[in-house]
């Protein structure tokens, strides 16, 4: 009885440990977007202007 | 740059230098609280088109009212400033690339030599033309 228990908490740790790992692994790459852009990230030109409102 | 922006021929990026004294970093405050609102753009060009009158507090909440933002959140993300902490780490990190003055302008890591907005159309033209896009 007793190693039927330990067995079944052994279980239940890799299976927590699989999703929690698993769901990382297939989430979509964040893409990075930043403030204040304009236009597609598929642009082949990227223009970074360092402005001063004065 | 609006035409290489519409045609999907450039991304553009405005960053913030704010080296003029205290009102280039309140407008460049008060131009983050706008972009809270979706209207960085729009309130960046109300603020241009101010800029002979000067960039007081008054012409800065002004142009908000002229894009048509929510005041009640524009004047309390402005009072408090909250981008502050932002704007302070991206004028370090634009002083560690070298930025100096404004305006500067970089096209695809490249720092190009700004003279007038013409010429710089011209150059992305010419880029354009022969990267074949």
């Amino acid at each position: 009885m007793q190693r039927r228990r330990l067995t079944f908490g052994a279980l239940l740790l890799l299976c927590l440990l699989a999703a929690a790992c698993g769901s990382g692994g297939d989430a979509p790459a964040a893409i990075p977007t930043e403030r204040n852009t304009l236009g597609s990230a598929e642009a082949p030109l990227h223009v970074v202007h360092w402005g001063d409102f004065q | 740059m609006d035409e290489f922006v519409r045609t999907g021929i450039a991304r553009f990026t405005f960053r913030h230098f704010p080296h003029l004294g205290p009102e280039s970093e309140e407008a460049a405050l008060a131009a983050e609280c706008a972009a809270d609102q979706d209207a960085f753009f729009p309130y960046h060009d109300a603020l241009f088109e101010r800029q002979a009158q000067g960039l007081s507090r008054a012409e800065m909440d002004e142009a908000a009212r002229t894009v048509g933002l929510d005041l009640e959140l524009f004047l309390g993300c402005l009072d408090s400033r909250t981008h502050q902490d932002a704007l302070t780490a991206g004028i370090a990190e634009a002083s560690r690339l070298g930025v100096a003055a404004t305006p500067l302008v970089l096209v695809n890591g490249a720092r190009v030599p700004l003279t007038t907005s013409e010429e710089f159309l011209a150059l992305l033209r010419a880029i354009t033309a022969r990267s074949g896009n």
